[in-house]
């Protein structure tokens, strides 16, 4: 019986994924643990293994096709004794199942996209229209090409700038006809958009929105309306930290040094474990508090960001954690982090004191309880003992999850991180 | 509960016939009811047998003007009773091929009338016996009669389409009321065979559901081989005579009268469906102007009982019928069907010159839509058509100029009645002008007519200026 080879979920979260690459061609034999695909999720390129021995028969779904969902047919096995016949033995309904699909599924080939578009004198085949296509993306245009429509249904939705993605056709075999694309309406605020466009006739470029956007936007978009969150800001003089990072540097080459950030990390982590109530997360009907400190890292990547995280800070020295974090940053940059690697925590730290912002405030991570924002550090006169002098300081702001951290108890955390960093030799005990 | 059939249908013209194998080939356990031969009018006494019939008068038409195209033949006449027997044998040869097609897929032909008791129970009374009959679902396919004008009724001298096919005798003069297709078939044929034909039509043109300038080129047409009409008149009453029928004619605009004499009068003004004796009234099933009212489903307000065809309504065509037949069945067997959109159903008629249709008038185009492009090609620009001398006519189409919406396409000359499926199968799946002028055409064919038609509505047509 041949295998059908279903599109995993690499990650807890993975709805959907993008076949970026087939290592393997249809007919090349494969081993179990063998990498036959690469598969990029909401926030990672994965290496995607087969499970079993055989011949790969069948490539279901072509390399560059994006937002396949999780446990759609992507291809089949045969084994030995098989022949590409047998595909036929697969039930029906989940033949027709990833038939459909395949037809919703898009694959990303450019020069369709462009072939399509000059067909029709009124749309240029560059990305820039005139009329409005808000609702999503390069899925759209991709899209807009494996559904089936009419002629005079697709020049009239393009000449009205309607993306008919969402419509379903009521022509034969779900073909969308003219009366679909008339009967079509407008969503309330993109109409709004359609008719600025209108009024304003300013042409703008239309840019896809990639897997990973589409999370940041859900995640956030759900974090900063369901997370009853406050702030917290506190200054803190980093002149005595500075002063033992510049011991801890003396004689080090520069990727070996310490950084602010990693002194921070592991100043949150002491923190954490003094206020138990930052350690936790919000589980709807319960809480659960973490023994280990796991931290999450900011870091903005090419057209994005990603949090990656530094699991049991508070078991980790600053070599470690030092080591960890650059490696992270590494793999964050070229899409390699595995989903555990990002996925967690109790808390993230974001860090744009490198853009100079004196001081900001920032949406929490779920399932996360707050988040650390860090300011620049900027000098600032103080007048100690009567006498003015100068001090180094850097503004920090906690955002926190009221439903898990009262106030007092985010004062508390905030205090106890100001301490560390102004008193770094407490650290040690 | 048990029924004897799942699917029973009453008539079995082209409507009814094409739903009883389409059942049948759904699994439906299937019965058709016919009171009269397979077939229904269609087959019978009005397409199959009138085109029979109008080869033949074409065929002399070609003949005597064989000296054209160098051959020579004498003393061309024409066996009346000839013509009429191979029509009757082409008919026959048809019906006996629709029972052998309902033998083949299983499909119980009962002869008799029914009529409908109640919604799961009809009677059929025939010759032998009475008896009532358990369907799960019913089509109703029972078709329509000819229409008479109010003072005017069918006689041996008032012919319906019944009578004009099968005449024991060629009559010397006709009046034929009424110039919609049937009409201008009949006079047409009987004007090629010598008869002094008068066409007499309420509108002010003639074939009036068509667009004005084939109307009127067809008119033109006509005229020149001898047809004679009296446009925006009507027929008051017709006296019969020993010397002929007494026409009074009179002009719908200004009153005025004429008087017009006949051997014999065909009267062909639209026809009504059969709602009558087939116990519609027992299930109370609701009906308008004459015909069944039906969704686009074809289901009547009885959800089990579906009416296709003429009785279901305008536009009167076999081809309608059919399809129907097909939405009905389909749509009981829970398949997933589309409902007829009128505008892209083909007419026809069958004279010489041919006329077909599909779609809106140039006239209606205007009323409906803001702008319009309209293209048209002459025959005689066509090679195909010159070779063989039928170069009368020209192709016309009409489009949406904002979309490239085919709204319609209108065509006379000979043998377009086998091209207007090329536009209808563009404007089913809602082509645009580009995918008619992106098609190859073969060359030399009078399709290309059709192509350059439509260049021609975007200005760009290569065999003409």
């Amino acid at each position: 019986m041949p295998l059908t080879i279903y599109m995993p979920a690499l990650s807890p979260t993975m709805e959907m994924g993008n076949i970026v690459k087939w290592h393997k061609n249809e007919g090349d034999s494969v081993s179990s643990g063998e990498v036959i695909a690469e598969i990029e999720t909401d926030k990672a390129l994965m290496e995607f293994e087969v499970a079993d021995d055989g011949v790969l028969a069948k490539i279901l779904i072509a390399e560059g096709t994006v937002d396949v969902k999780v446990n759609e047919p992507i291809a089949i096995l045969i084994q030995d004794g098989e022949s590409l016949d047998d595909i036929s033995d697969i039930n029906t309904s989940e033949v027709s199942n990833f038939e459909e699909d395949v037809a919703s599924s898009n694959p990303l080939d450019p020069d369709i996209v462009k072939h399509t578009d000059n067909t029709d004198e009124n749309v240029s085949s560059e990305e820039i229209l005139v009329s409005s296509n808000t609702s999503t993306d390069k899925e759209l245009d991709a899209e807009n090409i494996r559904k089936f429509i009419t002629p005079l249904a697709r020049r009239i939705a393009f000449d009205k700038g309607i993306d008919y993605s969402s419509i379903h056709g009521s022509g034969p075999n779900g073909r969308i006809v003219k009366s679909d694309i008339q009967n079509y309406k407008f969503p309330e605020n993109n109409q709004i958009i359609q008719n600025n466009m209108i009024d304003s006739n300013n042409q703008y470029i239309e840019t896809p929105i990639d897997s990973m956007r589409e999370v940041i936007a859900k995640r956030l978009q759900e974090s900063h309306s369901s997370i009853p969150s406050y702030a917290l800001n506190v200054d803190v003089s980093i002149t005595e930290i500075n002063k033992i990072r510049k011991k801890m540097n003396k004689d080090i080459s520069n990727d070996m040094r310490i950084s602010i950030n990693h002194l921070l990390i592991k100043i949150v982590s002491l923190s954490m474990l003094k206020v138990p109530e930052i350690n936790t997360s919000w589980a709807e009907n319960k809480i659960l508090r973490y023994k280990d400190t796991d931290i999450g890292i900011a870091v903005a990547i090419e057209n994005g960001l990603i949090t990656p995280i530094i699991k049991s800070v508070n078991t980790k020295g600053l070599a470690i954690i030092r080591d960890e974090l650059k490696d992270l940053i590494k793999r964050s940059h070229e899409k390699k982090l595995k989903p555990s690697e990002y996925q967690g925590g109790t808390i993230s730290i974001s860090n744009l004191g490198a853009y100079g912002i004196k001081s900001f405030t920032s949406i929490i991570n779920p399932p996360q309880s707050c988040i650390l924002s860090i300011g620049a550090s900027r000098k600032i006169p103080i007048i100690k003992d009567d006498a003015v002098s100068i001090d180094e300081v850097m503004s920090i702001t906690l955002t926190a999850d009221h439903r898990l951290i009262d106030g007092a108890v985010g004062a508390q955390f905030l205090s106890s991180i100001k301490n560390l960093i102004e008193n770094p030799n407490l650290m040690l005990l | 509960m048990n029924f004897e059939y799942d699917v029973v249908v009453i008539g079995s013209g082209p409507g009814g016939y094409v739903a009883a194998i389409r059942a049948a080939q759904l699994g439906h356990k299937t019965a058709i009811i016919e009171k009269d031969n397979l077939g229904g009018i269609c087959l019978n006494w009005g397409c199959i047998p009138t085109k029979a019939l109008l080869k033949s008068s074409e065929v002399y038409s070609i003949l005597k003007k064989s000296d054209y195209y160098g051959i020579s033949a004498k003393e061309i006449t024409f066996d009346f009773d000839k013509v009429i027997n191979r029509s009757r044998d082409v008919a026959k040869s048809l019906s006996d091929g629709i029972g052998f097609l309902l033998k083949k897929n299983n499909i119980d032909h009962i002869s008799g009338n029914a009529e409908i008791l109640d919604v799961n129970l009809l009677k059929l009374t025939n010759k032998s016996k009475d008896k009532d009959i358990s369907f799960k679902n019913l089509i109703i396919a029972t078709g329509a009669s000819a229409k008479e004008l109010p003072n005017i009724s069918f006689t041996s001298n008032i012919w319906s389409y019944r009578e004009a096919m099968t005449p024991k005798d060629l009559p010397e003069s006709l009046a034929v009321i009424g110039s919609g297709a049937i009409g201008i078939e009949f006079a047409n044929f009987y004007n090629s065979l010598g008869v002094d034909v008068t066409v007499i039509e309420l509108a002010d043109k003639i074939l009036p559901i068509e667009d004005n300038e084939i109307s009127n080129y067809a008119k033109n047409e006509f005229e020149k081989q001898g047809i004679k009409f009296q446009i925006g008149s009507y027929v008051e009453s017709v006296e019969e005579k020993k010397d002929g029928c007494h026409l009074k004619v009179v002009n719908n605009s200004d009153k005025s009268v004429s008087k017009l004499k006949s051997d014999k009068v065909i009267m062909a003004v639209g026809i009504t469906g059969n709602i009558n004796n087939i116990g519609l009234e027992n299930v109370n099933i609701k009906t308008e102007n004459g015909h069944i009212l039906t969704d686009g489903n074809m289901q009547t307000n009885i959800s089990n009982i579906y009416a296709i065809g003429d009785v279901a309504g305008a536009p009167w065509l076999a081809h309608k019928a059919s399809h129907e037949g097909i939405i009905a069945v389909d749509f009981l067997s829970g398949l997933n069907v589309h409902p007829i959109n009128n505008n892209n159903i083909p007419g026809c008629v069958y004279s010489s010159p041919q006329v077909a249709s599909v779609g809106l008038t140039e006239e209606k185009a205007k009323e409906q839509f803001q702008s319009i492009r309209v293209g048209k090609f002459p025959l005689v620009a066509n090679g195909k058509a010159k070779a063989i001398s039928n170069d009368t006519g020209f192709v016309k189409v009409i489009y949406d100029k904002e979309t490239g919406e085919l709204l319609g396409a209108h065509m006379i000359g000979e043998g377009v009645t086998e091209l207007i499926h090329g536009y209808t199968i563009a404007k089913n799946m809602e082509g645009t002008e580009e995918d008619i002028i992106n098609t190859i055409f073969p060359h030399p064919t009078i399709s290309e007519s059709l192509h350059e038609a439509v260049l021609s509505a975007y200005d760009r047509p290569i065999h003409f200026k």
